[in-house]
Order: structure tokens, then C-alpha cells, then sequence
């Protein structure tokens, strides 16, 4: 099993249930990739993680924000870009 | 198989709309119009998995063997909304006959600030309803499409409108919807074509015109996770510069449950497909996938 902070733990459980994915939240590697050949998700699943993630920690992921790309890129980058800008 | 439509190399595309397009803008839509019957035949000739893809469908939805004459009549159809897009980008297309049916269903959609998602097909011309949408009526679309598809045209077009294509959304990067609930919860409309399986998307099988073909899932799930109605349109060519152009109510919301969610999914596609259907049964012509769409490789 890889190490995973116990925020990283605590969003690779948010991503598995929300979008209901049959993986185990402890066995999401914080490097890997999530989009595509990684975790195998396509964009429409990070719009719906993006909407839960919104919903829960009070912030909103805008479509200009150039730093997108690298939020969604693994778990380990979304982990931290929550805990920088939630506001609940 | 399933990238035919996108790996097809655009034979002879890129010299011969050139040309067209600074004939018609340069000299007349008529002598423009008069080369629209030698290029048809130019592909026409040139390619053969297109020519047998329009066959093999026109023999379905004809429901009798069809031939060269059918075949060409279809691509002909093609080359003539590509040309008359090319006035539309250019703002010069004064010259439509159109017939708008349902026009109010936006109207009523803009007037209560509420947006939607507009879902479309590959039948017609898609591209000029939403030139024309934003030109004459201004209306916030932004258009969700595959980018890998066809990029000689897509430059083209870029250079005639850059507004039109700055509102475009590739589908095919990690964060390409990303904040797209913004767009949409300030009023903005969504417009999607929901025929194409695009390689590596989900989608799910269901009958088209007798045999199973696969469609994507995108329109649908996109539809519940924004919660906006859905509207179908339709830009059907129906000869020399006329148009007829429909919305019709889909969904007033999709909402899908946690639980059977892929068997909500496929009632809502089968119901996508049944409109499908009856569009393409009466315009045929318009049908504008040339690849076989009833492969089930991968």
C-alpha cells in the first residue's frame, strides 16, 4: 500500500464514493495520475469531483484558473490545493 | 476502427477549401456552389471506407441497396453546409432560408437567466446553428467538442471567426469542464453533439436503425450533474441555402439514482436514439458520420 497523509486519505475516500469507484481509497498511489491511464478518470468525472469538492470545503475550482491542470493532477497535488484553499 | 473519423487524413482537404472559400468570399457563392459538384465527386472517387460507410448507412435508413448516385447526392449534401458555414462565420449569410421551429424554448430559458444543455448529432449542420446563434441572436453557447477531429477545417473556421472559436470547448484534456457549472448556473448554454462514441469515452450500445451501435454517456451524465433542462436541436439542410432548424424539449432535469445508474443511463439514450432516428429518417441525407458507426471494435 503506498503512504498517504491522512488528508490524502481523506480525499482518495471522498473520490472513491463519490464517484463510486470499485478501487480501494488506500491503495490510490498520491503521485499517480488521476485522469485517464492513472486512476482512469475522464472529465466529466474530475467536473463531478470538482462540484463535491465545492460543495464540502467551500471553495470553487474556476474554468480560468490555470493552475487546474495541476489540482486534478494527482491526488497527492488535489490533497494539497484543499488544504490551502478550503474555507470549511 | 473506432478512430477512423479521426485518424482519416484530410486528402485534399486543406488545398480545395481554400480555394472555395476565397472563390466564394472573393467572387460569388454561385461559382462556389457550381465547384461543390466536382469536389463531392473528388472524394467521392478518392476514399472508399467513407464511400462504403455512406452507403452501408443510406441502405439502412433507405431500406434498399443504394449506389454511386446515392452516395454522391450525400456527400454533395455535406460540401453544401460546409460552404454555406463558411458564410455564416464570415457574417455573410443573408442569403439563408430559414425555418425555425421552437425558437422560444431558448427565449424562455434566457428570460428566466437559467441554463441548459443543448444536445445535438452529426446530423445537419451543427456548426451553423451555433454560428448563427451567437452572431444574430447572441446567445451564451459554448460548444463541448472533440478537437482531434478534422483540424484543417477547424483552423479555417478559427481564421474566418476567432470569436466562434474561442467558444469552444475541447473535450480531450483533464480540466476541460472543469468550472463549466459556473457557465451554466450564470445562464450559459451547453452545447453537445451526443452520436459520436469518441475513442476511450464511456458509452453504452443501443439499436440504431437495426443493429446495436455504441454513443457516449457524456450528454447524459452531464445533463444530471448540472441539472439544467435539455433541450434537442436540429439544423437540418433541405435544399440550396434552406434550413430547418428545431428545438424540442428533452428533459426538464435528468437526475439519475446512485443505485442502476448505467440502466437510467442507457433509458435515457435509447430515448436520445428514438429522436435520432426519426430525424435522420427525414432528412436523410444529413446524415454526417462517413465512418462505419456500427462497429463494435474498440
Amino acid at each position: 500500500m503506498p503512504q498517504q497523509s491522512s488528508q490524502e486519505h481523506e480525499v482518495a475516500e471522498l473520490i472513491t464514493q463519490s464517484l463510486n469507484l470499485d478501487t480501494d481509497p488506500n491503495a490510490i498511489d498520491p503521485a499517480q495520475p488521476l485522469y485517464r491511464e492513472g486512476l482512469g478518470l475522464d472529465s466529466i468525472d474530475l467536473l463531478e469531483l470538482s462540484l463535491v469538492i465545492s460543495k464540502k470545503y467551500g471553495f470553487q475550482i474556476k474554468s480560468d484558473d490555470p493552475e487546474n491542470v495541476s489540482v486534478f493532477s494527482s491526488l497527492g497535488d488535489l490533497a494539497r490545493t484543499i488544504k490551502n484553499r478550503r474555507t470549511k | 476502427m473506432k478512430q477512423d473519423w479521426q485518424s482519416q487524413t484530410e486528402r485534399g482537404t486543406s488545398f480545395w477549401l481554400r480555394t472555395i472559400v476565397w472563390l466564394a468570399l472573393n467572387f460569388s457563392r454561385g461559382l462556389a456552389r457550381a465547384l461543390l459538384y466536382p469536389i463531392s465527386a473528388f472524394f467521392l472517387l478518392l476514399a472508399e471506407r467513407p464511400r462504403q460507410a455512406s452507403c452501408n448507412y443510406l441502405t439502412r435508413i433507405k431500406e434498399k441497396p443504394t449506389g454511386w448516385l446515392d452516395a454522391f447526392h450525400h456527400y454533395h449534401t455535406f460540401a453544401q453546409t460546409i460552404l454555406d458555414r463558411v458564410f455564416v462565420f464570415a457574417g455573410r449569410a443573408d442569403f439563408l432560408d430559414l425555418n425555425v421551429q421552437g425558437f422560444d424554448l431558448l427565449e424562455s430559458q434566457m428570460d428566466k437567466g437559467e441554463g441548459c444543455l443543448l444536445l445535438g448529432a452529426h446530423v445537419g449542420s451543427f456548426e451553423m446553428l451555433r454560428g448563427l446563434g451567437v452572431i444574430r441572436r447572441h446567445l451564451p453557447i459554448k460548444a463541448l467538442v472533440n478537437q482531434e477531429n478534422s483540424p484543417i477545417i477547424r483552423t479555417l473556421f478559427e481564421c474566418l471567426n476567432p470569436d466562434l472559436a474561442a467558444k469552444v470547448i475541447n473535450i480531450g484534456t483533464a480540466d476541460s469542464l472543469v468550472g463549466i457549472d459556473q457557465h451554466v448556473g450564470q445562464g450559459g448554454m451547453l452545447a453537445i453533439l451526443g452520436d459520436r462514441d469518441v475513442h476511450g469515452g464511456k458509452r453504452v450500445s443501443c439499436d440504431f436503425l437495426g443493429d446495436p451501435a455504441y454513443f457516449p454517456t457524456a450528454p447524459v451524465l452531464l445533463a444530471h450533474l448540472l441539472k439544467v433542462p435539455v433541450i434537442l436541436f436540429y439544423c437540418l439542410h433541405r435544399g440550396p441555402g434552406r434550413y430547418e432548424i428545431s428545438f424540442e424539449r428533452f428533459a426538464e432535469r435528468i437526475e439519475l439514482p446512485r443505485q442502476n445508474r448505467d440502466a437510467a443511463v442507457r433509458e435515457w439514450i435509447k430515448r436520445y436514439v428514438a429522436r435520432l432516428e426519426q430525424h435522420c429518417q427525414l432528412a436523410p441525407y444529413n446524415w454526417f458520420n462517413f465512418y462505419d458507426f456500427w462497429d463494435q471494435g474498440d
